[in-house]
Order: C-alpha cells, then structure tokens, then sequence
C-alpha cells in the first residue's frame, strides 16, 4: 500500500486546520471567499458573451502597447487590442478547458479506481501500475506529444491534462471503495446477493461523493495552473483565441515595452486557482467535518 | 521488509519499461521525419532519403525499438539523431543545469518553508498563523512561469540586477552561471515553498496534539526542546514524504521554467527532441524522468519505515 | 554568354548598403556574436543547418569563389576562371600560397576530390544536384576544370554556396566535430550546447585581415533571452532572428547600434491552389484584395520592411513594383460574392511554431481576413508536421512561411510544389529564361514570370522584411546586407 502515498500529491492537500471555532470560521470564510472568487469569473465569462468592452481581435496600431486608459480599461497589447475584452473572453476558455479536462479525469479516474478496488487482484496491480506510468510521465510531455500528433489546441490540452489527473482520481476513488468494501452495509447487499456492479453504483459511489467533490475543486486549480503553462508553451488554446496562457505567451517579449500584458493575465490566473483551492478546502471542512487533513 | 523492497522495485522496473515503450510508440504515430526536419526547406528529396538511411531510420520500428532496449540494458543509449552525439554525453551536459535548478529550488523552498510551517504551527491562535497559511495559500496560486516573468521585469527589465534568462556555463564563469540560475530557482521553488509550508504546519499540528508531547510539556522541558527533538523529528516522515514528492514536481516545473529563462536543460532538450523527432534522445530522458520519479517515491517510502518505526510494510 | 547567365541569380545589394560612418579599423580584440541553435556538427557539406553555414562559411570554409557584400561573385581559392565558348568547360586558376589551418597546403588535388565527393551520390552531401551538370573534374598544375555535360548557368552561383567549401583531401569524416578550412579564423573549440570559439589564423594569405584576435558564436535559442545577453553586455552582436521590438530597444539604448539592411525574404502566405475554394481565382484574388500588407509590415513588424507584390525582393535582378489586387476590403466582398460565397467562407490557417514574424503576421492577417467575411480557422503547427504535412504532402488550405533563397522564383515552375500551381505558361517563361542568349532577355523572361504568378494571384506575399543587425556600438565592419547565410567576421573589428 506505501505506493498510493504518491495519491497524496501535495499541491492538491488543502489548508490545514486546527481544531474547533478557529477551524470552522476558517473553513467558512474559506468556502466564501473561493466562491466569490469563481462566481466573480464565471460571471465574466458569461457575461463576455453578452456585453464586452470593445471587439477583443480588433487591432489597432496606433495603441499598441498603450498603459489603462478610459478607452482601454486595462491597457492594450501589441496589436492595440483591449486588455479587458480579451481578458474577459480568456476566462471562458480557461473554465472551459479546466471543467472538461477535470471531467476526463473524473470520469475516467473513478473508473479506474472503482473496478481497480473492487475487483482486486492481478487487475488491481496491472490497473495500479499503468496509473503509476502515467504519474511517472510528466503531464508537459504527453501534451507536446499529443499536440504533434493531433494539433495543439484546447482540446489536445483538456485531454492531456485530463489524463494526467487520472491518477489522483483513480487512487481516491480506490481508496474509498477499499475502505467501503468491507462496511457492514455492503456485506448486507452483497448477503442479499446483490451484483457487483451494483453495490459499486448503490453503495459504494455514493459514499464516496464527498471527497470527490473536495478532489474536483482541487484539481480544478491544479488543471487551470497546467492549461496556463501548456498555452504558454504554445501547446494550448490557438493564438487569436484570447486564453490568459497564451496572452501571456505573447506578452513576453513586450515586458520591457509595457507591463500590463504580462501582468494582466497572470493576476487573473491567480484570482482564479487561488478561488477553486479556496473553495476545495472551504468544502473539505463543510462536507467531512471529521478529516483531520 | 525485504520481499516488500524487491517487489516494489520490480514494480518499478516495470513501470519505466512501459512508460519508454509509450514514448517509441508515440514517436512512430507523430507526423514528421527526423530526416525531413534535419534537412529543412532547401533539401532535396535524395539527400533526405541518404540521411534516413545513414540515421537507420529505414530499419522497421520492432527491431528498432529492440535495439534501442538492447543498447539501454547495457547502459548504451545511443546517438541522438539531431545532434549525432551520444545522448548520455548530451544529458549530462544538461544535468549541469538542471541539477543546481532543482536543488536551488528546493534548497530555497526548505530554507521558507520548514521556520515558517513551524511557527505557523506553535503560534496558533496568533495573528501570525492565518497570515501564514493565507500567503501559503497564495502562493500555491501563482503559476511559476509567470512568477518568473514578474521577476525579470522587476529585477531584470527594472534593475538590471540578474541576467533576464541564458545560461553561463559553469566553465566560463561559475558566478555567472549561479547569477543566471538565481531567478529561476526562486521562481520555481516559491511554488513548492507554498506547499511544503502547508505540510509542515499540518504534521506539526499532528504531532504536537500527541500525548507524549504533552506529557514533555507537562514534564517542565522548555517548549524550544520539545519543539526540536520531539515534534519535529515525528514530523519529519510527513515533510520528508513532501519533499521528496516536491522534487518531482520541481523536476516537471523546469520544463517551462526553462523555457521563460532560456536555460540550456533537461525540460528544453526533451521539447527540442520532441520537435526534431529524435527518439533515442526523447527516449532517454523520458527514462530518466521516470526513474526520478519512481526512484524519489521508492526512497521517500524507504524513509517513511526508517523514521516511523510504527509502519509496517505488507 | 554563360556568364552573362550566371549574373542573373546575382543580386543586387550594392544599392543598399547604408555606409556607417566608421573609424579607421583597429586589429585586436574578440568579439561574441549570437546564433540561434546548435546543429548537428559543422560541416556545411552534410547538412543543411543554416547554424552551420552562419557560423563557418567564410570565416573558417571558403569555396573557389565566394559572395560578396553587394551580392556579386568574387574570387575566394580561385584567383579568375574562364568559361569556353560552349559553356561546357570551366578552367579556375587557383591561388597560391594557400595553406589549411592544420597547415597542409591548399592544392588542385583538394578541389578534384572534393568534387569527386560531392558528385558521389552515396556521400550524403546535402545538394548532389547542384553538381549534376558536372561531368568530369580534372586538375592541372593549379587549375582545375570542370567538363560539363551540357551548359549549366547556375554553376558559378553553386560553387559560391555554403555546400561548395574546400577542405583538404581525405578529411571528409573528421570536418563535422574538427572543421578545417583556408578561411581568416581556425576552428579552436565546441563546447556543445553552448558555444564555438575561432581564433585568428595567422596564415591567412589575405594581408591584414582579421582585425578580431577571435570570434566567439554562442548558442541562445530564446530571442528574448538573446536581447538580454546583448544588453547585458555579454554578446556584442546579434545577426539573425532579431525581432522587431527587441531591434526598437535596442535603438534606444545608448550602448547599442541597429543597422537595418536587404535580404532576400519573402514572407509569403501560400495558397493551396488546387482545393477548393481556393482552386478558383476570384477568392484568392479576393484574399489577396483584403490583405492590406502595409499594415502588416506596421502591426507585425513594426514597420521593418518592404510590402511587396510578387515572389521577389528589391535586390533580385527580376524585382517588379506591381500590385495587381491592391487592399481593397469592398472589392474582396464583391469578388467573393461573385464566386459564389456572398455569405462567407471558412478556411483554415496554419502558422509554424518556430517562426515569430511569420506567426504574428499571421494574427493580422487572420484579423483582416475575418473583416471581409471569411472565417478563418487559425492554428499554429509545430515544426515537423508543418514540414511532413504541409510543405512535402501538401495538405492545408493556407499557411505563411519565409522564403529566403536568393533566385527562387523558380519553384513556380514545379507544380508538385506545395502550392500545387500549374501553369504552362510560367514553365515555359522559365525555360525561356534558362536559354536566354542576353541578361535582358533573360531577366524580362523572369519579370515576365513574377508578374504572370501575381496575376494568377497564386499566393499572397506580404512583405520582405529587412535584415536586423543588432550590436554594440564599437562594432564595425559587420555586414549591414544578408546576401548570403553566412556572419562573415573576416573585416569585422572594435574601434576603441
């Protein structure tokens, strides 16, 4: 069992909490705080679609480059574009791309873990191991080769970070259905003969939301950090296509010449991870009041 | 213990094989020939085809992979097809970057985070405890390439203090070389400061609820004593565990670090490789990758049983 | 007459060179100048890695005639040379007193063999064909001369390439980790993934020449990471892949000096010419109408260039000033309707990763396309799908890329080239071209071609942009043109 230590990744650990008030005021303010975060950029996001600033691909050159102004809230960047418009349509991407990516990994991961603890045996190793080998890959790689396979773009990123959550979600997921496994409650339907795959979907899945929930919000933050860095590689979302990974891809050979693109969606991306890990933790405490971690 | 050990290193083993067996397999699938690429817009067909065969890449990809595996077992990974020289020799040249990238990094993430995760633990209650989380917090949010942008624009672009990326090399001038790699390392390791401050404090807190530190407590030791010897040695499985696996995350991190700060490494060859199709070079580091990383989880687990005798491996 | 034909892939730089007010030059000191990648080895004979030719040709390698500044071919290991009447016998009287930097001397045999080499088609030379004229290479004495099979008017301009250096006899498999030259600087030091030192020869048989004491080429993959080592101080010159912005700060900052010269670059957005809807003529003369190419050479390069209209650039013999579809967004929207997509069309658009000019003209383009109701799909491809897919299989809708061979517009005449245009008409120009008894002729036959291609609007070429030279302000004596490939250092020196 010492190789599902790696299940612990610790940038997915929330914030440790003492005991009693402190902790639940914590835990609140937590929760609170994170869920404003995220509404604040969802709201963005949705209201992109509605309203925005100015056209986010109108170029003009006489701008480029130009620090905040009443025209251009946040300034503008090489081509003379807005800042804010493109800021604001970037959040839809970087939601988008997190959402589905932790999807893959949900889906797939809890897939894993499930059969993997229930089943047991030589599928659990053999399932278990291929887990290790995709922990052992670093989630970079599997992009850039997936990116030269397909094409680079949103959906290459979503499917490699996705498949690089797996692990974390497969070893959840088998966790809490060997530790439910031997519950009286699941020996009761399984005396009363109930099928496997049924105690799994009645019993057993069930118990294990909780978690689950807390592991999504998490996983969301960590999944928003890698769209950022694959974009910024080049791997992610397609240039004009404003994503805040590959705004900041462009704006780094500009720092010297303005600050405010570089700066401007990096502050999002910040707002943003630190809401989803707020909000994980804030759950963590709201939905399993006994974990100690 | 010992049956325990030899299984988890076949695990291992195994573990390695497949993931080098992804790579090849992915390479093969990856549109774009390393002759091709060598060559660019001005060859002509026939040198291409010269090239393939001078390269071996007319042999099919079964015997290929084979003799690769062959070449491996013996310590032998061949040449990158790139730049036609040995792929050990090449690594190790990046080794020299990557490695003080690495140590710097998690030297400067220890150097923050173990005080502060203490302090933060045996102050709680204080002001100082939710600021400390809070900032941890935040710091586990920022993305490190960009951490590292807003460090050459500030200390870079504004003060002109330290290189904004490029590497000396540790023959021409190593403070030059330790100069080009400060920025990089404080931006990849503030990240994972984050995180260690984090564990520390929440296996502080674990240990110091423990009877018998209360009891050390109770005994009248000052609390500095009861601090070090007691909690911080139990502790020390936690964060060890932590920082073993933060390497990891340090090892993958580089990647992009790298690439912000134009460093000659092990992130930047694996992209280079990938680019030019070179798979024996891709291959190995790919290898060398996973052995880290399987190596750091086998050696954290080693740990764990040396400094919590309580554990017992099935 | 043969020579007369070899002039016509000369071009013309002369007219560009921008003289800097220079002191008088000074021998000594070293000078750093950056490359942009490492290649597999230095050997310019075996591969194509313009890293290689950037950093050896000339300074260390030289071929029996070389390029020179203006662009015109000069004497290098040949003294003079003469051509027969029937174009089919080339006698070059070579040098004397020449000696290899491993201190060999420099002889007739070395020039047979070379050629025996690079004419043998399992050596692996980079262009077999640029030899295939090349029936027998004979050596008297110290001339050598080549006995052709039939005329071949391009073979001064291939002797004077990168491929063509000379190396002593027999040392063909030690060139690519110890390259041995005749050229001003020896070889001294690779330290791989980092950078190449060369250092004076003291033997050089011109008199005077090199000023620097060495030149050191160090390897900076990252642009910006490039600007900063220049601004630091740490290199002294940038020569390639300078960006537009990184050439703005540098203008204003007081240690350093930007030159701004003539290459032979076209930024050209190719047009797949057989699929639909781009087969028809109307839509890639409606692409064409909606690019305006000015604000291209503004957005995308900060003005650093010249918009151009065909597959040439003004220091080509054949350059035309021609725009037959000028910007013109009202005029797109008709053609467009009249072809049938008065309600749009979609099309995709694919720029290749390791080109920065080229990907950001491409947003611009994008954006100005989208403006006249076409709806295009961008995506950036990375570099070997880009070469598999798309420049070999030919499989995209439309992509941009810099051409930068001198004398290419001859690929127009290849319809298995990756913009599938087929043309008759363009073939025979080219034919005519390559018979053509006077350099007027010819070169009318050549004009005749650039202007049928943008009639046919078979691509759009956007700008040529102009050739960036960053350095530090004591330097001088660089090349301000980019004739060729080649960072030649031979009369580089730092005033104090």
């Amino acid at each position: 069992m010492a190789s599902s230590r790696l299940a612990r990744r610790p940038e997915l650990g929330g914030s440790i909490t003492g005991a009693g008030m402190v902790r639940s005021f914590r835990g609140r303010l937590n929760l609170t705080l994170g869920a404003l975060l995220i509404t604040a950029v969802v709201l963005a996001a949705l209201l992109s679609f509605l309203w925005l600033p100015s056209d986010p691909n109108a170029m003009d050159f006489s701008v480029r480059l130009a620090p905040p102004s009443l025209e251009h809230p946040l300034g503008t960047d090489q081509f003379g574009r807005d800042l804010l418009s493109r800021l604001m349509v970037g959040a839809r991407a970087t939601l988008y791309v997190g959402l589905i990516a932790v999807g893959i990994a949900l889906g797939l991961g809890s897939l894993v873990g499930a059969i993997s603890g229930f089943v047991g045996g030589v599928l659990d190793d053999l399932l278990m191991r291929i887990v290790d080998v995709l922990y052992a890959f670093p989630p970079i790689l599997m992009a850039i080769l997936l990116a030269a396979i397909y094409r680079p773009g949103a959906l290459t990123a979503m499917v490699a970070i996705g498949i690089a959550t797996v692990p974390v979600f497969a070893r959840l997921m088998r966790s809490s259905v060997l530790s439910l496994k031997e519950r009286d409650f699941v020996e009761a339907g399984r005396a009363l003969g109930a099928t496997g795959p049924r105690i799994l979907w009645r019993h057993i899945l069930p118990s294990a939301t909780s978690p689950i929930i807390v592991q999504v919000s998490l996983s969301l933050a960590v999944a928003i950090l890698a769209e950022a860095a694959l974009s910024f590689l080049g791997l992610g979302t397609p240039p004009r296509v404003p994503s805040w990974g590959n705004m900041l891809r462009e704006a780094q050979s500009f720092m010297a010449l303005s600050p405010y693109p570089a700066l401007v969606p990096g502050l999002a991306i910040v707002v943003t991870v630190l809401g989803w890990s707020l909000l994980g933790d804030g759950l963590r405490d709201a939905l399993d009041p006994q974990s100690r971690r | 213990m010992l049956s325990y050990l030899v299984r988890r290193f076949a695990s291992a083993l195994l573990s390695i094989f497949l993931a080098a067996l992804l790579v090849f397999a992915a390479l093969l699938t990856i549109p774009g020939d390393p002759a091709e690429i060598i060559l660019g817009l001005n060859a002509s067909p026939g040198s291409v085809t010269a090239l393939r065969e001078q390269l071996g890449l007319d042999v099919p990809p079964v015997p290929r992979f084979l003799n690769w595996l062959g070449g491996a077992l013996r310590g032998d990974f061949g040449d990158s097809l790139n730049y036609r020289r040995p792929v050990s020799e090449l690594i190790a040249g990046r080794l020299q970057v990557s490695v003080p990238l690495a140590l710097g990094a998690m030297a400067i993430a220890c150097l923050i985070a173990l005080p502060l995760g203490v302090i933060s633990a045996l102050r709680q209650g204080s002001w100082l405890d939710p600021l400390i989380v809070s900032l941890a917090q935040l710091g586990a949010a920022v993305p490190s390439f960009w951490l590292g942008l807003m460090l050459i624009l500030f200390f870079s672009v504004e003060l002109g203090w330290l290189p904004a990326g490029g590497y000396m090399t540790w023959e021409r001038s190593p403070i030059g070389a330790i100069r080009s790699l400060i920025l990089p390392a404080i931006a990849l390791g503030l990240g994972q400061a984050a995180v260690i401050t984090r564990m520390t404090r929440a296996s502080m807190l674990e240990v110091l609820r423990q009877d018998y530190v209360r009891t050390a407590s109770a005994k009248g030791l000052p609390q500095s004593r009861v601090v070090l010897v007691h909690s911080l040695r139990n502790a020390l499985v936690t964060i060890v565990t932590v920082i073993g696996l933060s390497m990891v995350q340090l090892l993958v991190g580089a990647i992009v670090i790298e690439q912000v700060f134009a460093l000659p490494g092990l992130g930047r060859l694996a992209l280079t490789a990938i680019g030019a199709r070179d798979f024996p070079l891709l291959q190995a580091e790919v290898l060398l990758y996973a052995t880290a990383i399987v190596t750091l989880s086998f050696i954290v687990d080693v740990l764990y049983g040396i400094l919590d005798p309580r554990i017992r491996y099935s | 007459m043969t020579r007369i034909l070899v002039a016509l892939l000369i071009t013309h730089f002369a007219a560009f060179g921008v003289a800097q007010e220079a002191p008088e030059p000074v021998a000594g000191g070293e000078a750093v100048v950056a490359i942009t990648a490492e290649p597999p080895g230095w050997d310019p004979t075996v591969s194509t890695s313009q890293e290689i030719a950037r950093v050896m040709y000339h300074n260390v390698f030289e071929g029996l005639v070389r390029i020179d500044r203006d662009g015109s071919i000069v004497p290098a290991l040949a003294e003079s040379w003469e051509v027969a009447e029937d174009g089919l016998t080339w006698t070059f009287t070579l040098r004397e007193g020449v000696s290899f930097h491993d201190g060999s001397d420099f002889d007739a045999d070395d020039v047979v063999a070379r050629f025996e080499r690079a004419t043998d088609p399992d050596s692996g030379h980079t262009h077999p064909e640029y030899y295939d004229a090349i029936e027998e290479v004979g050596a008297n004495d110290n001339e050598v001369t080549f006995t052709l099979a039939r005329p071949n008017s391009a073979l001064l301009y291939n002797l004077a390439r990168p491929d063509s250096i000379i190396y002593p006899a027999g040392s063909s498999e030690s060139q690519r980790s110890d390259p041995v030259g005749t050229g001003p600087f020896r070889f001294v030091e690779w330290i791989p993934g980092s950078e190449v030192r060369l250092e004076k020869y003291d033997g050089y048989y011109l008199e005077g020449v090199p000023y620097l004491d060495a030149v050191t080429f160090r390897i900076i993959g990252d642009p910006n990471a490039r600007f900063a080592a220049l601004q630091a101080g740490d290199i002294d010159m940038i020569g390639v892949s300078l960006s537009p912005e990184a050439a703005l700060q540098a203008g204003a900052d007081p240690n350093l000096k930007v030159t701004q010269g003539a290459n032979t670059t076209e930024i050209t957005m190719a047009l797949n010419n057989t699929r639909e809807p781009l087969d028809n003529p109307l839509v890639r003369q409606a692409i064409t109408h909606a690019i305006d190419k000015q604000a291209i050479v503004e957005g995308a390069n900060f003005g650093f260039g010249t918009a151009i209209g065909t597959h040439a650039t003004p220091v080509e013999p054949y350059w035309l000033e021609l725009e037959p579809y000028p910007y013109d967004p009202e005029r797109a929207r008709e053609l467009l309707a009249e072809a049938g997509y008065a309600d749009g069309l979609s099309l995709t658009f694919e720029l290749p990763e390791p080109y920065n000019i080229e990907r950001t003209a491409g947003q611009v383009i994008a954006q100005q396309l989208t403006e006249v109701g076409i709806d295009v799909e961008l995506s950036v491809v990375e570099w070997g799908t880009w070469l598999e897919r798309i420049f070999t299989g030919g499989d995209y809708d439309m992509t941009i890329i810099g051409h930068s061979e001198p004398g290419d517009i001859n690929v127009y005449g290849n319809p298995d080239y990756y913009y599938h245009y087929d043309n008759p008409e363009v073939r025979e120009l080219l034919e005519q071209a390559e018979l053509a008894t006077s350099q007027e002729e010819a070169v009318e036959s050549y004009k005749a071609i650039a202007r049928t291609i943008a009639e046919d609007a078979v691509n759009v070429w956007i700008f040529n942009p102009a050739y960036l030279v960053a350095a530090k302000q004591e330097l001088y004596g660089y090349w301000e043109n980019q004739p060729t490939v080649a960072i030649d250092m031979t009369e580089a020196y730092l005033a104090r």
